[in-house]
C-alpha cells in the first residue's frame, strides 16, 4: 500500500479548469511539486512540463502524461431577460445538464441550469430530445444589464458538486483526469529511479491539442498517459459492454479511436502486474481517446501506453473511481516507467 | 433571514418521512406558538386569545413541509439501486443527478441510465425512469441491510444565494411557505398581547406533494372558519413565458380560482393594494392544484384562499425563490390575519 493522500484529489477536483482555462489546476499543482524540488516549466500552449532526477539515467527517454482540463461550458451569450446561453466544452451528454449547478468565471458566480416544470411539460416534451439551445445558466440576474455586472461572454462554466471519498470510493467532478494528475503527483513525490519527464497536459477535452506540443518539447522516446476512462456496468448491460468494471485495476488499451498501442507495452503492462499480483483489465473496446494519440505521432514515433482508472459517468457532475484502483494504477504506472527507462529503445 | 431559510432547506423531508424538518420546524415554531405533531407528520402551531377572551374567528394557515424525491424499490446486491419517483418529476431533470438515499446512513450517489446506443427501447432520446438506477458506487454484502426499498432520496444540491436575492435550492417548494408560515407566527405572537380576539393555528402539513394528506387529516381534526394555503408557483422562466404567469420578486400571486373563496381573495386583494404591498394575480380555471383544494372540501366545507410564492424551475433540486418576495408574502399574511381574516 502506497499512502493516498485523498485531500490532494479533493483539491484537484473541485478546481475549476476547463479546456483552454487550465491556470488554476496548474497553480494547484505547481503548489505540490514545489515541495518535490522539481524543474518545470509552462510551455506556450499552458502545459505543465516537470523534469525530475532519477537515481539513474535511463536507457529510453521516457514521458508520463495526464490533462489538466476537465469538460465544461461556456457562456455564449446573455438574454434580454439576463439568462445565459451556453455551450459545452468537451464531450457532455446535453441529458445531464438539467437542473446542475454550475459556477461562472473567475469570481465562481453560482448559477443552476433549468428547465421547466413538469406541471406544464406536455407528454411529447418530457420524450423528446433536449436541445441545448433551450437550456440556460440563471444567476438569478435582473436582466442583461444586470448580468453583465457580473458576467462576460466566454467565461468558462464547471459544475459545482461535491467531493466524496468514503466507502473505498470517490464521487467526484473532473476525475477525468485530476485522477492521472494525481498519480503523476504522487510518482513525482516519491525518489525516482530513472529522470524522468512529466507532463501536465492542456486541451485534451477539445481534440488534444496540447499534448502533441508538450510531447514535442519533451521529445520522449517512450511515454505513458494516465487517464480515466469508461466503466459501464449499470445492471442490463451486458458485460462484453461494460468497456471496464471499477474495483478491477487498471484498465490498459491496446486500441481506441485515435491510437493503437505499442503492443510490447502492452504485453509489458499486463505481464508486469501479473507478476505482482497487481489488478488489471483490458480496456474492452475500440472507443475514446486520449493524448497518446497526439504524443504517437508528435515527432516522428513516440512508443505509447495508455493506463486508466476505470470511471463511471465520465464527462458528467459525478464520476465515481474505485480507491483501489488508484492504488493499482499507480503501482502499475510505477513499475512500468522503470522497466521502461531501464530497456535500451528499440 | 437566509439562515432559517437554509436550515429548512437543508434538513431533508421526502412525502411520508418528514421527520427530521418536521422536528426542526417545531421547534422553531414553538417559540411563538403551542406547538404539536401529528403522527402522520404535520406540525401544527396555535396562538389563542389570552384565557378568558372569547374568539370570534379561527383562522389557519397552511403551508407543506414535504418536498419531492425518489423512493427505493429494489436494491441489487452490487450497489445499483432502483427507484421510483416521490411526487412529480420530470425524468430529464433526474438523469446525472447527484443525490443523497437516505438509507441506515446517508449515502451518495449518482443517477445514472442505460447509454442510448446500448437502449432497447426505440426511442433512443427519450429518457425513462425504467431505464435508470442510482449507483451509490460501492458494493457490500451488507447492502440490503443499509438501504431498504421504501427509503427517500434527495437531490444533493446545496443552498446557493444567487443575484438579487434570489435563492436556488432543494425544497424551496414549500419550506418557503414553511418560512413564511414561522416568520407570520413571530409577528402575530406579539399581536397576542393587543387583545386580538382571533385563534391561530399553523399547519406545517406533510404529504403534499402525493395527494395533499395531510392536510386533509389535519384540516379535518384543525376545523378552523377559515383558512388560507401558502405554496409555491409558477414564475417565468425559460420556457414559461405567456403574461399569465408571476415574475420573480414582483410580490405574492392572489390565487382566483372558482375553487377559492372570492370573500378572501378580494380581501387579499383590497389589503394589497391599501398596504401598497407588490403583488400579483394568478388566475387558475378550476382547482389550485394546491392544499387549498383539499382543505376547502373539508368537513361540510371550509373557505380557503390562497397566497403562492412565485418559483422558477419547479420539482428540481434547484427551485428558484426570491427573498423579498417572501417578505411581502409575510406581510400580505399579517396584514389579513390583524384585521381579523376575510370582511
Amino acid at each position: 500500500m502506497i499512502e493516498l493522500d485523498m485531500n490532494i484529489l479533493k483539491k484537484l477536483c473541485l478546481t475549476g479548469g476547463i479546456s483552454g482555462d487550465e491556470s488554476e489546476v496548474r497553480e494547484k499543482i505547481i503548489e505540490e511539486i514545489s515541495q518535490y524540488g522539481t524543474e518545470y516549466h509552462i510551455d506556450a500552449m499552458g502545459n505543465l512540463i516537470v523534469f525530475k532526477k532519477g537515481k539513474n539515467r535511463p536507457l529510453t527517454r521516457l514521458m508520463i502524461a495526464a490533462h489538466m482540463d476537465e469538460v465544461g461550458m461556456i457562456v455564449t451569450y446573455i438574454t434580454e431577460n439576463g439568462y445565459l446561453g451556453f455551450d459545452t466544452v468537451g464531450g457532455i451528454d446535453n441529458r445531464i445538464l438539467p437542473g446542475q449547478s454550475v459556477l461562472i468565471g473567475k469570481n465562481k458566480i453560482p448559477g443552476v441550469i433549468g428547465l421547466k416544470p413538469i406541471h406544464l411539460t406536455p407528454k411529447s416534451e418530457i420524450s423528446s430530445e433536449l436541445d441545448i439551445e433551450s437550456l440556460f445558466i440563471d444567476i438569478g440576474a435582473k436582466d442583461k444589464e444586470d448580468a453583465q455586472k457580473h458576467i462576460n461572454v466566454g467565461d468558462s462554466v464547471v459544475f459545482d458538486s461535491k467531493f466524496d471519498d468514503t466507502n473505498g470510493r470517490i464521487v467526484a467532478k473532473a476525475l477525468d483526469d485530476r485522477a492521472g494528475c494525481f498519480i503523476l503527483l504522487n510518482m513525482l513525490k516519491r525518489e525516482l529511479e530513472y529522470d524522468t519527464y512529466f507532463v501536465f497536459t492542456v486541451q485534451e477535452e477539445i481534440g488534444l491539442r496540447g499534448a502533441g506540443a508538450a510531447s514535442y518539447t519533451v521529445d520522449p522516446q517512450s511515454a505513458i498517459v494516465i487517464e480515466s476512462t469508461t466503466a459501464n456496468e449499470i445492471p442490463g448491460i451486458e458485460k462484453h459492454n461494460r468497456i471496464c468494471e471499477i474495483g478491477k485495476g487498471p484498465a490498459v488499451s491496446f486500441m481506441d479511436k485515435v491510437t493503437l498501442y505499442d503492443k510490447n507495452y502492452y504485453e509489458l503492462a499486463m505481464s508486469l502486474a501479473k507478476e505482482n499480483k497487481i489488478n488489471i483489465q483490458p480496456k474492452k473496446g475500440v472507443t475514446g481517446g486520449n493524448d497518446a494519440g497526439a504524443i504517437n505521432v508528435s515527432k516522428g514515433v513516440t512508443r505509447t501506453l495508455a493506463i486508466s482508472v476505470p470511471c463511471r459517468y465520465l464527462h458528467t457532475s459525478a464520476g465515481i473511481i474505485n480507491k483501489n484502483d488508484l492504488q493499482d494504477t499507480l503501482k502499475l504506472a510505477i513499475l512500468l516507467s522503470e522497466k521502461i527507462s531501464s530497456q535500451e529503445f528499440c | 433571514m437566509k439562515n432559517l431559510l437554509k436550515d429548512l432547506c437543508s434538513i431533508k423531508g421526502i412525502s411520508g418521512k418528514e421527520e427530521s424538518v418536521c422536528k426542526f420546524a417545531a421547534e422553531k415554531l414553538s417559540v411563538f406558538a403551542d406547538v404539536c405533531i401529528t403522527h402522520d407528520n404535520s406540525v401544527i402551531g396555535v396562538i389563542e386569545p389570552e384565557e378568558g377572551r372569547k374568539t370570534d374567528k379561527h383562522i389557519l394557515f397552511d403551508a407543506h413541509i414535504d418536498q419531492i424525491g425518489l423512493i427505493v424499490t429494489y436494491v441489487h446486491k452490487n450497489g445499483f439501486i432502483k427507484f421510483d419517483t416521490c411526487g412529480g418529476l420530470d425524468p430529464r431533470i433526474l438523469y446525472g443527478s447527484t443525490v443523497i438515499v437516505h438509507g441506515e446512513k446517508d449515502f451518495n450517489g449518482v443517477i445514472c441510465s442505460i447509454p442510448p446506443h446500448l437502449m432497447k427501447s426505440k426511442d433512443k432520446s427519450s429518457l425513462s425512469i425504467d431505464d435508470m438506477f442510482i449507483d451509490i458506487g460501492f458494493c457490500s454484502e451488507s447492502i440490503g441491510e443499509k438501504i431498504k426499498p421504501g427509503d427517500r432520496v434527495s437531490f444533493n444540491k446545496g443552498f446557493y444565494e444567487l443575484l438579487n436575492g434570489n435563492i436556488a435550492s432543494p425544497a424551496t417548494d414549500d419550506r418557503s411557505g414553511v418560512y413564511v408560515l414561522i416568520k407570520l407566527a413571530e409577528k402575530l405572537e406579539k399581536l397576542k398581547r393587543e387583545k386580538l380576539n382571533i385563534k391561530f393555528t399553523f399547519l406545517l402539513s406533510s404529504r403534499e406533494e402525493i395527494g395533499h394528506l395531510g392536510a386533509k387529516t389535519s384540516a379535518y381534526k384543525i376545523m378552523p372558519d377559515e383558512a388560507i394555503s401558502v405554496d409555491v408557483s409558477f414564475a417565468k422562466q425559460p420556457g414559461v413565458s405567456n403574461d399569465k404567469y408571476g415574475v420573480l420578486g414582483k410580490g405574492p400571486m392572489i390565487g382566483i380560482a372558482p375553487s377559492l373563496s372570492t370573500k378572501i381573495t378580494d380581501s387579499l386583494k383590497e389589503i394589497a393594494q391599501r398596504e401598497n404591498i407588490p403583488h400579483q394575480f394568478e388566475v387558475m380555471k378550476g382547482r389550485s392544484g394546491t392544499n387549498a383544494d383539499s382543505i376547502s372540501l373539508i368537513r361540510s366545507g371550509i373557505p380557503c384562499g390562497l397566497v403562492s410564492i412565485p418559483q422558477r424551475y419547479m420539482h428540481t433540486g434547484i427551485e428558484i425563490v426570491n427573498c423579498n418576495d417572501l417578505d411581502n408574502v409575510t406581510e400580505l399574511l399579517f396584514s389579513y390575519a390583524k384585521q381579523g381574516g376575510a370582511k
